[in-house]
């Protein structure tokens, strides 16, 4: 299938997701009556008497139908509406809280792979050797450590009992200052990259040093799924015929292992280090919590917990794009990488 | 075979290591804890950088109705007058550098200060205190603090009650004076604490109309009358103040920055920086005040200890605030709430009208442990009250009748209740309290606790709920009995009085009780209207009386905060009214010695 083609039409089939997403988090609000949903607006227990007048002014207690075309209305004029929790617009709220997420994702996903790859391999190659079994254990380990309590033992040790080594946040206070002066552009909001396009190097390593702790986090965490995934991938690959006769022709097991095996074992794991970056681009809650870096799994987590309808339904929109296109480019990715699949799920 | 045995080998070998690692430790002698000897290294000289967990909803004077965005607001605006340090009645110049009360036409005059200038250049001139609070009467968004300036001057509630020359002539400029016309004599003194409220900042009238706001005339002023949203005023997070501070930036959810103005007109501020991060962890503040990072840190009362022992933290304790936690009785419930049982006397429910027997509230009121709920839920930090209102505010009753823990008493007051049918048959009914609240579920379970010793037939459960569903249980009368708290606007009796004891809109709990009656809502008119010192505290003292006898409601305790500071910062004093935690910048300092 021509690639543009099958481009336009994964994209047309965007709407159908959003469209059902929305319908089910619409419906799911539903069940939280007028005065529930009103309370979000509720600063002080005076305003308690002025409920009723706040549900008339929303709408919360016209039926869904109603409330959802509403919605919808203003989203197709680009209004996706206010976020009580982020103070400003919904749609603006996704851009500011997105970068911070995104510079996580950026470090992260690469780190977490690469792990991944190279514990998965090297404990397929020794299979059954105690290199494999150590490399599992740690693994395992690291998977099973709540994210908290991970997070909240580095922070102590390497902040706490190293005074302030590898601090919390985004950016000490004094680039911060730098950050945000007249003579620094914000081209992307990701502190690492505008650090680079604008040549700074004191801002560059200082946004290095907040974000080595969340990245650590997070790669300990999710390292153990690429590293399984890997190894399995690879033990098969290292079964085929191919290899057998790539041994026979008297290559370097390192040859075999690295050119040959490790290839073909690939394809899985480029399959979910798609689906790796946009779950984490869609936002790690605790992780942002625990370090400060206020991102979009942070707006999204207080939006849900306040009944914020408005922010709920436009993270949910991101979310499906995000998805969907991340998934698009895994399909266009694996053609490239495996010759034999072809677009549109045939494989020859 | 061999690989296999190797490798179970190797299963054993790390299962025995996990073990040993966890077992270990746990057999020997814990060694004696060393002291800690953390030194907190001095840092960011020239700012003070605090973390809490709260972020304002507007920095627009005139719609802000809570602490985090009112803490702001006075860092960046001024009134006319400010309370004299730890003083809650007595008052020193601001913008205004003298004042004077009119009996004749009941008028408060303000010589407007010189010299002054706002944070975007402009000078501050009476027209610009007239139209800032023409401005907050002509906004007066739902549920906002302008229904106190209303009180005052027109002797309404809202902008709804009265027309534009009503507000246009309530506030006037004579040359270099302001003349506010008050709606009674016995606003003479609460409308000075009024003042010192945020809503009272006083905003530059050309900047703001510049920038969109109102122009300041009739014809435009429904327009600008009861905005929707916050972002629909100017003022929402742009501000031009007089303070000495002014806004640089506010990254929503992430952080708030002041600036030091350069051309205050008084004592320059003692800091060059005003930061304020919203960072919700515990330990993250923790860590962040113990590497010097930051200067305060919002401390919830079970953390408490594991900063006392640190001498590089200055800690200020036993500061009573101006709240109160209480339960309140819902006289008639609505018919089906789920929480009433049976909704019959018949020991599997309660009758809707259950808690409107006296008998039935004191029996309640005696049953409740205070002093296993001040040890357990707030670790000491409180102090019992016998009436609604609090210490350091006026009208104050020191000797106020209280409720104590006395089984017997209340025993004697259940029998008595619904002419003991109650104590024979017994009673079954829920208690419920907004999830994650833990000081409320621990209320909670002392009452049904006490209850159920008192008579093993009163049975009472208890169940969390959110929020949004409380409150939804609260307006329908679903809620048999509800407890929530209480902050005050203005240190002033009638700010605790009415919202607890009138009958109208304005008794916030009473209102929602079924409680109140007309009587006494003219006694609290009376106390308020009252012009004598001493016979208004007497009315106020009666008027504590009644609410012990009558028992609505059961006060739990005053709570008491504290506030932990690096030790570099300097010159803390407790004023309750003063919004926020770090307390009154102004007048602190930051240094290494």
């Amino acid at each position: 299938m021509e690639l543009r083609a099958y481009i336009i039409r994964r994209l047309l089939l965007l709407i159908p997701v959003l469209l059902g997403v929305t319908l089910f988090i619409f419906g799911i609000t539903m069940f939280f009556s007028p005065i529930q949903r009103a309370t979000l607006y509720v600063t002080n227990l005076r305003q308690l008497a002025n409920l009723p007048a706040i549900i008339e002014q929303y709408g919360l207690d016209q039926p869904l139908v109603v409330q959802y075309g509403t919605w919808l209305g203003q989203v197709l004029r680009g209004n996706l509406g206010w976020s009580n929790v982020a103070n400003m617009p919904v749609s603006e709220a996704i851009w500011h809280f997105l970068p911070a997420t995104l510079e996580l994702a950026i470090f992260a996903t690469p780190l977490i792979i690469l792990i991944g790859i190279f514990l998965g391999s090297t404990a397929a190659a020794h299979k059954d050797s105690p290199v494999d079994h150590g490399t599992r254990v740690v693994a395992i380990v690291g998977w099973s450590l709540p994210t908290f309590w991970l997070g909240l033992i580095l922070l102590m040790v390497f902040y706490g009992y190293f005074r302030g080594f590898l601090p919390p946040s985004r950016l000490s206070i004094q680039m911060d200052m730098v950050v945000n002066s007249a003579e620094f552009i914000r081209y992307t909001h990701i502190n690492t990259i505008d650090a680079i396009l604008n040549l700074n190097g004191p801002v560059f390593l200082d946004a290095l040093r907040h974000i080595i702790l969340p990245v650590i986090t997070l790669s300990i965490v999710n390292v153990a799924f690429i590293m399984r995934l890997m190894r399995s991938s690879m033990l098969e690959s290292l079964g085929k015929g191919y290899i057998l006769t790539a041994r026979a022709k008297g290559l370097a097991e390192k040859v075999v292992v690295n050119k040959h095996a490790r290839r073909n074992a690939l394809i899985p794991v480029i399959t979910v280090s798609g689906y790796l970056f946009a779950a984490l681009a869609n936002g790690v809650v605790i992780t942002e919590t625990i370090f400060n870096y206020k991102g979009i799994g942070w707006w999204a987590w207080q939006s849900a917990f306040r009944l914020d309808i408005a922010s709920v339904l436009g993270f949910a929109l991101f979310n499906a794009v995000l998805f969907v296109l991340v998934n698009l480019v895994v399909d266009i990715l694996y053609t490239r990488v495996d010759p034999r699949v072809r677009l549109g799920g045939s494989v020859q | 075979m061999n690989k296999r045995v190797t490798r179970i080998g190797w299963i054993v070998l790390a299962a025995l290591l996990c073990l040993s690692l966890v077992l270990v430790p746990g057999c020997t002698t814990p060694a004696e804890p060393e002291e800690p000897t953390i030194e907190i290294p001095y840092k960011n000289d020239g700012m003070f950088v605090q973390m809490i967990i709260g972020e304002p909803d507007s920095l627009d004077p005139a719609w802000c109705y809570e602490t985090a965005g009112g803490e702001q607001i006075q860092y960046i605006y001024e009134s006319l007058l400010w309370y004299d340090g730890e003083k809650t009645d007595e008052f020193v110049p601001v913008l205004a550098t003298e004042w004077e009360w009119n009996d004749a036409d009941l008028t408060w005059r303000f010589k407007i200060r010189d010299g002054v200038k706002f944070h975007e250049g402009g000078d501050l001139t009476p027209e610009d205190v007239e139209y800032s609070f023409e401005r907050a009467m002509v906004q007066d968004r739902s549920g906002g603090p302008i229904w106190m300036l209303f009180n005052a001057l027109l002797g309404v509630s809202s902008s709804d009650e009265v027309t534009f020359a009503d507000i246009d002539g309530a506030v006037e400029v004579d040359g270099d004076w302001v003349v506010f016309t008050l709606s009674g004599a016995y606003y003479e003194f609460p409308f000075l604490q009024i003042l010192c409220g945020q809503w009272g900042s006083i905003v530059d009238k050309e900047w703001c109309i510049a920038n969109g706001d109102w122009p300041g005339t009739e014809e435009t002023y429904l327009d600008y009358n009861h905005p929707a949203e916050e972002s629909d005023t100017i003022l929402f997070d742009d501000a031009n103040g007089t303070g000495r501070w002014k806004l640089n930036i506010w990254e929503h959810g992430v952080q708030i920055k002041l600036e030091k103005f350069d051309d205050y007109w008084g004592d320059p501020a003692p800091f060059d920086w005003v930061i304020t991060q919203l960072v919700e962890e515990w330990t993250t503040r923790k860590l962040a005040l113990l590497a010097g990072d930051a200067d305060f840190v919002d401390v919830p009362r079970a953390y408490i200890e594991e900063l006392l022992d640190i001498e590089d933290i200055t800690k200020y304790a036993d500061l009573p605030g101006l709240h109160v936690d209480a339960f309140f009785f819902t006289f008639e419930l609505v018919e089906d709430s789920p929480y009433i049982g049976s909704g019959a006397l018949d020991g599997e429910g309660i009758p809707p009208d259950f808690f409107s027997d006296i008998d039935v509230r004191k029996g309640c009121a005696y049953a409740f442990d205070y002093e296993t709920y001040l040890k357990d839920a707030l670790l000491y930090e409180g102090k019992f009250l016998g009436s609604p209102v609090v210490e350091g505010l006026y009208g104050y009753n020191p000797d106020a009748s209280k409720y104590t823990y006395d089984l017997t008493k209340a025993e004697e007051h259940l029998k008595k209740a619904w002419g003991g049918e109650l104590w024979e048959k017994g009673c079954k009914f829920t208690l419920l309290y907004n999830a994650g609240n833990i000081n409320r579920r621990t209320a909670s379970e002392l009452l049904a606790e006490g209850l159920h010793r008192v008579n093993e037939k009163f049975q009472v459960s208890i169940q969390p709920i959110s929020w949004g569903n409380y409150v939804d249980l609260l307006l329908t009368s679903g809620l048999p009995i509800f407890c929530v708290g209480w902050t005050a606007d203005y240190p002033h009796a009638d700010n605790f009085v009415v919202p607890f004891m009138d009958s109208g809109a304005g008794g916030v709990f009473s209102y929602f009780q079924g409680y109140g009656y007309p009587e006494l809502d003219a006694k609290i008119r009376a106390a308020f209207q009252e012009l004598d010192p001493e016979e208004q505290l007497a009315k106020y003292y009666e008027l504590q009386e009644i609410y012990f006898q009558e028992c609505p409601g059961m006060l739990l305790v005053q709570t008491v905060g504290r506030r932990f500071y690096t030790k570099y910062i300097h010159g803390f004093y407790y004023n309750p009214i003063i919004p926020g935690n770090a307390g009154p910048l102004w007048d602190m300092s930051k240094s290494e010695s």
